[in-house]
């Protein structure tokens, strides 16, 4: 694995991108979403989670699964909105928390830059969660969410197989 | 008519002048310690009263003042050496009149008085003092009984006999006073012997003061002590650690030397070139070896040097890691570096060199392989750059002495102890931090900072995608 995390990232936006304006069949999806526009967010950020999910899952072999954690409902979705994440490992290890911070400050960048002047003073987009298999088996914190009836984690990728 | 009276002493560091013009009468104080003149005059009777009373005030707050001023020195920077070298010479000079001083230790292990600090004799000239002996000297006498023992005129240089051997000054030595160090718990650690060439310079007042001092004293020592105990135990682990590290690299090069040599001509090409190639490998091994034990002694003469010039250290990243690759087949490497990474002020050489360290040491304590995080960041003074790993990680009784020289959390795995300290120096010498974050079992960051100088973004540039113009 050779390629930049930079690039790995630029790849994340531009699919997203590409995936919205498929969704919502309109080629001016970079404006909708400076709008704010909630349908265009929605595909947006579901695809950008889990084109995370994608990176995460398969740069590290402890990571099982990744969720999304949905908006909750009286929350405005907008484009400054930071994802939240809930990721589960095999193994809570200090390379994947500082793959999670790399992520961070890359996509942060580059998410900055792509919804300028919005976004300029966004500080936090990823808000990522690692939990283990302790902190699942004792539904520990945002591991509730997981198999939540009312706001169940929506799940991006899998070890199991992508939903891709 | 007037009378300038020869000064009295209040204590070694503070004396009066008597200045008498008619009935009036003006005393110039004169501290030593701060040389501050302080001038008092009086004209009634009973002023002599009221003058003993100030001389005594001004004694005590002198004394404090010694004190403090000896002892914030010391703090200033408290180390094995400024201890053993300075304290004598200390004293010697903030107590002025003291000819010279001696700092004795209580070595358990050999049952004698060790004079670890002297000032006012050459240390060779100074003896070790047996504790237990039949015939003990009065110096010994003072750690065993704990009682001060003060001595002026001819006695003087009886007393120091089997003290202090072939050193002249020693015949001229007119006053002697010996104080026990203790700690608060009553533990005797030491003694301290001040002598004067003069036999009126000692009042029994300034018992009293250095009293006080060895009692301050105590902690100071003990904690040198401790320290000088735990570097012997250093450098002798270190020995081993050599030896070891030293003869494996060593017994291969000499074993397949001598099997190249005694069957000459039998070994075709292709292991010829294996032999050689482990000759080759294991003569590098050595030659870091060396490389670590040269860069410590460097730091130890403050002679490791950085060339700063401006470098990109994007590059330099780049490069440590994708030499790293070439090392480990076991391990994922991810970088991240931002675009637009700034060009920073350091020395490139040197700066690669604590990148190998850390990613050497990414590899050697991930056996099992896994990944390695490398992550360069930029805020508004500094860039930090960081390297994660999957490994065996650290406990935190270990975290605050990995940068202490020798230090070893592992010792069945090859190293020195030398790396981290010198990547350390290194780092510290460009105006940067170093520091290690870790849970046991689930690996360790290792974050340096390098200071930023401002020259903004370097040629690491990479042309980013146009986003918002035109549609998707």
């Amino acid at each position: 694995m050779n390629t930049k995390l930079v690039d790995h990232v630029t790849a994340m936006l531009e699919d997203s991108l590409r995936y919205t304006g498929e969704k919502i069949g309109d080629t001016g999806a970079i404006r909708l979403l400076k709008n704010n526009d909630a349908d265009a967010l929605g595909y947006f950020r579901y695809r950008l989670a889990m084109q995370v999910g994608i990176y995460l899952g398969e740069t590290s072999e402890h990571v099982l699964e990744v969720f999304l954690y949905p908006e909750m409902p009286d929350e405005k979705i907008t484009v400054t909105l930071p994802l939240t994440m809930i990721v589960r490992v095999r193994k809570h290890t200090a390379a994947i928390e500082s793959i999670a911070d790399a992520l961070q400050d890359v996509l942060l960048a580059e998410y900055r830059k792509m919804f300028s002047p919005q976004a300029d003073g966004l500080s936090v987009l990823l808000n990522v969660y690692f939990l283990d298999e302790d902190d699942f088996l004792g539904r520990k914190g945002l591991s509730a969410a997981v198999g939540s009836l009312y706001t169940p984690a929506l799940r991006v990728w899998s070890s199991q197989g992508c939903r891709k | 008519m007037v009378f300038l009276k020869l000064p009295v002493i209040v204590s070694s560091c503070l004396y009066y002048y008597t200045i008498e013009l008619g009935s009036s009468k003006t005393v110039l104080w004169y501290n030593k310690i701060n040389k501050s003149v302080f001038v008092w005059q009086g004209n009634e009777k009973g002023s002599d009263a009221r003058m003993r009373h100030q001389a005594n005030r001004r004694r005590k707050i002198s004394e404090r003042r010694s004190i403090t001023l000896i002892f914030s020195k010391l703090l200033e920077a408290f180390d094995l050496d400024t201890f053993l070298s300075n304290t004598a010479s200390l004293l010697k000079s903030v107590l002025t009149g003291i000819d010279a001083v001696i700092v004795y230790l209580y070595d358990d292990s050999r049952k004698q008085l060790i004079p670890v600090s002297v000032s006012g004799f050459s240390s060779e000239h100074v003896l070790c003092l047996e504790v237990e002996a039949a015939c003990l000297s009065v110096i010994a006498q003072v750690f065993k009984t704990g009682k001060p023992f003060v001595q002026t005129g001819k006695g003087t240089v009886k007393a120091l006999a089997g003290c202090i051997t072939g050193d002249a000054d020693c015949y001229s030595m007119k006053s002697l006073l010996c104080v026990p160090m203790d700690l608060s718990d009553g533990t005797r650690i030491g003694c301290l012997l001040f002598l004067w060439t003069v036999s009126d310079k000692l009042s029994p007042r300034d018992l009293g003061l250095f009293r006080r001092i060895a009692k301050t004293m105590g902690p100071f020592a003990f904690k040198a002590e401790t320290l000088r105990q735990s570097q012997e135990k250093k450098y002798s682990s270190l020995v081993c650690t050599l030896s070891h590290e030293l003869r494996t690299p060593l017994t291969c090069i000499k074993g397949y030397a001598t099997t190249l040599l005694d069957n000459n001509g039998e070994w075709n090409q292709k292991e010829r070139n294996e032999f050689l190639k482990i000759i080759d490998a294991e003569s590098d091994t050595m030659k870091e070896l060396i490389d670590d034990l040269m860069e410590s002694s460097m730091i130890e003469s403050g002679l490791l040097s950085v060339k700063k010039e401006p470098v990109l250290l994007a590059r330099i990243v780049e490069k440590a890691v994708g030499d790293a690759r070439l090392r480990t087949a076991k391990h994922k490497f991810i970088v991240s570096i931002p675009k637009n990474f700034p060009v920073i002020e350091a020395d490139p050489v040197r700066t690669r060199q604590v990148l190998d360290n850390l990613l050497e040491n990414a590899i050697k304590y991930s056996p099992e392989g896994g990944l390695i995080v490398v992550q360069c960041r930029v805020d508004n003074r500094e860039v930090t750059v960081s390297v994660a790993d999957e490994g065996v990680g650290i406990a935190p009784e270990h975290l605050n002495r990995l940068f202490e020289k020798f230090y070893r959390v592992k010792t069945d795995l090859a190293g020195t102890g030398l790396g981290l300290p010198v990547a350390s120096e290194i780092v510290e010498k460009q105006g940067g931090r170093i520091w290690a974050s870790s849970t046991p079992g689930k690996g360790s960051t290792f974050c340096f900072t390098l200071p930023l100088t401002g020259t903004g973004p370097g040629i690491h540039t990479v042309k980013s995608p146009n986003w918002g113009k035109g549609g998707v």
